[in-house]
C-alpha cells in the first residue's frame, strides 16, 4: 500500500479502538496534538511528555488555559492505541540525576502524520495574534 | 491559606482524585497513570518558577474539567458502547458532582450537620437502632426521624463515602430523568445541577442527598412504567430520608396535578372545536 493510500476510514477500519468514531474523522483534539507534536518537532524537539505538550499547545492557540489533564491523557493513550503516537519511559538514570519524576515521552509516527494529512481540517485558531492580523 | 499550601492542597486533590477513578484500573495500566500524572503536576509546578494562587488554580482547574474524561475512561471498562453513549452525560454530570463533593470534604470545609452524623453513625454501631436517645437535647427518637437507610452504610463504608455516592447518583439520576423527559434542551439543566448539587455536602444533609438519589430513582422507574420497581423506590426513599419522601410526594402530585390541569384544557379546545 502506498503511503499516500492509508486514509483515515482505513486506519479506523483495521484499528478497533477507534472504530466506533464517525469514518473519516479525526477529532479537534487530536488535530491539535499532532500538529503541536510536529512543531516541536520541526523546534528540534522529537520526543515530548504531557505538559510540554500541554504547555506548547497553550502557546499556540493563544489560550489563557492548559487542556485538562483527564481530555489530555485520555487522547494521548487513544492515539497511542491508534498507532498515530508511540511512548517509552525514560531512563530512570536521566530522572534521578534532575531530581523529578519520570516523563513519559510521546513520538509521532508515520501513521499520525498519515492521519493528520489525510483526514484533518485545519485545527481552531484561538489566538489573539489572529484576531489582530484580521483588523 | 499561603501560595505554597494552597498549591500542595492542588495537588493532593488531583492525586486524590486520580487514585479514586484509576482504582478500576489494571494494576500496570493505574500505575502508569498515576506516574504520568505524578510528572505533569512536578513539570507544571518546576515551569511556573514559584508557587502561587494561581498555580493552585489552574492545577486544581484542569483536575475539575477532566473529571468526565476520566469518568468516561472508568466506565469504558465496563459499559457496552451502546449503553455508554446514551449514559455520556449522566456520567459526566456524576463525575463532576463527585469531584465537587469529594473537594469540599477533603478542604475540610466547615460542614454543618457533619458532627451529628459521625456520632449518629456511632450511636447506630454501638447500640443497633436504637429508638430513643436520652443524650440528645431533652431526648429524641435517633433514627426514625433521620435515616433508617444511611447510617446502616455508613457503618460500613464511612460517612463521606457514602455521602460522596449519594451526591453522584443523584447528579447521574437527575441528568437521566430531564436527558430523557425533554432531550437535549436539558444538557445545561444536567450540568448545573451536578455543579450546585455537589455543594450539598457544605450543609451535610447527606440522609436527603441519599433521599433524593432514590426519589429520582423512583421517578426514572415511573417514566419507564416499571410501578414495582418505583414503589419499591418509593420506600427506600422514605428510609432514606423522610423529607426526601415529602420531596418526591410534591413532586408527584405537581406532575398529577400538571397532567390534569393540560388535558382538562385539551378537552375544553376539543369541545370547543367541536
Amino acid at each position: 500500500m502506498k503511503p499516500g493510500s492509508l486514509r483515515n476510514a482505513t486506519i479506523c477500519a483495521i484499528l478497533p479502538d477507534v472504530a466506533r468514531r464517525k469514518v473519516g474523522a479525526v477529532l479537534p483534539i487530536e488535530v491539535a496534538i499532532l500538529e503541536t507534536a510536529l512543531a516541536l518537532r520541526r523546534s528540534g524537539i522529537d520526543a515530548f511528555h504531557g505538559f510540554l505538550l500541554a504547555k506548547t499547545m497553550r502557546d499556540r492557540e493563544g489560550a489563557r488555559v492548559l487542556i485538562a489533564h483527564g481530555t489530555l491523557y485520555r487522547a494521548l493513550r487513544r492515539m497511542e492505541a491508534a498507532g498515530w503516537l508511540e511512548s517509552e519511559w525514560e531512563e530512570p538514570a536521566a530522572a534521578q540525576h534532575e531530581g523529578r519524576p519520570r516523563r513519559r515521552l510521546y513520538r509521532v509516527t508515520t501513521s499520525g502524520r498519515l492521519a493528520l494529512a489525510a483526514g484533518a481540517a485545519p485545527a481552531p485558531i484561538r489566538s489573539p495574534r489572529v484576531i489582530e492580523g484580521l483588523t | 491559606m499561603t501560595a505554597e499550601r494552597a498549591v500542595s492542597g492542588a495537588i493532593a486533590l488531583t492525586r486524590m482524585w486520580a487514585n479514586i477513578y484509576t482504582l478500576a484500573m489494571a494494576r500496570t495500566r493505574r500505575a502508569e497513570r498515576l506516574a504520568e500524572l505524578e510528572s505533569d503536576l512536578h513539570e507544571q509546578r518546576t515551569a511556573a518558577g514559584r508557587d502561587s494562587y494561581v498555580l493552585a488554580w489552574s492545577i486544581l482547574f484542569r483536575a475539575l474539567r477532566g473529571a468526565p474524561a476520566d469518568a468516561l475512561n472508568v466506565a469504558e471498562m465496563w459499559l457496552p458502547d451502546r449503553v455508554l453513549r446514551r449514559l455520556q452525560e449522566p456520567l459526566a454530570a456524576a463525575g463532576v458532582a463527585a469531584i465537587v463533593a469529594t473537594g469540599i470534604l477533603l478542604a475540610g470545609l466547615p460542614t454543618v450537620d457533619f458532627a451529628t452524623h459521625v456520632y449518629q453513625r456511632a450511636i447506630f454501631l454501638q447500640h443497633g437502632f436504637a429508638l430513643w436517645n436520652n443524650f440528645w437535647y431533652a431526648g429524641r427518637y435517633s433514627f426514625v426521624t433521620y435515616s433508617l437507610l444511611f447510617y446502616p452504610l455508613a457503618g460500613v463504608v464511612g460517612v463521606e463515602v457514602v455521602a460522596v455516592v449519594a451526591v453522584a447518583l443523584a447528579a447521574l439520576m437527575f441528568s437521566v430523568v430531564v436527558l430523557r423527559q425533554w432531550g437535549r434542551d436539558a444538557i445545561w439543566s444536567s450540568r448545573t445541577f451536578a455543579v450546585v448539587w455537589g455543594g450539598i455536602v457544605l450543609s451535610a444533609a447527606f440522609p436527603f442527598a441519599l433521599g433524593t438519589a432514590m426519589a429520582l430513582l423512583a421517578i426514572w422507574a415511573l417514566q419507564r412504567r416499571r410501578l414495582w420497581r418505583f414503589y419499591l423506590l418509593a420506600s427506600l426513599t422514605v428510609l432514606a430520608s423522610p423529607l426526601a419522601f415529602l420531596v418526591l410526594t410534591a413532586t408527584l402530585a405537581g406532575i398529577a396535578i400538571g397532567r390534569h390541569l393540560s388535558s382538562g384544557s385539551s378537552e375544553s379546545r376539543r369541545i370547543a372545536t367541536s
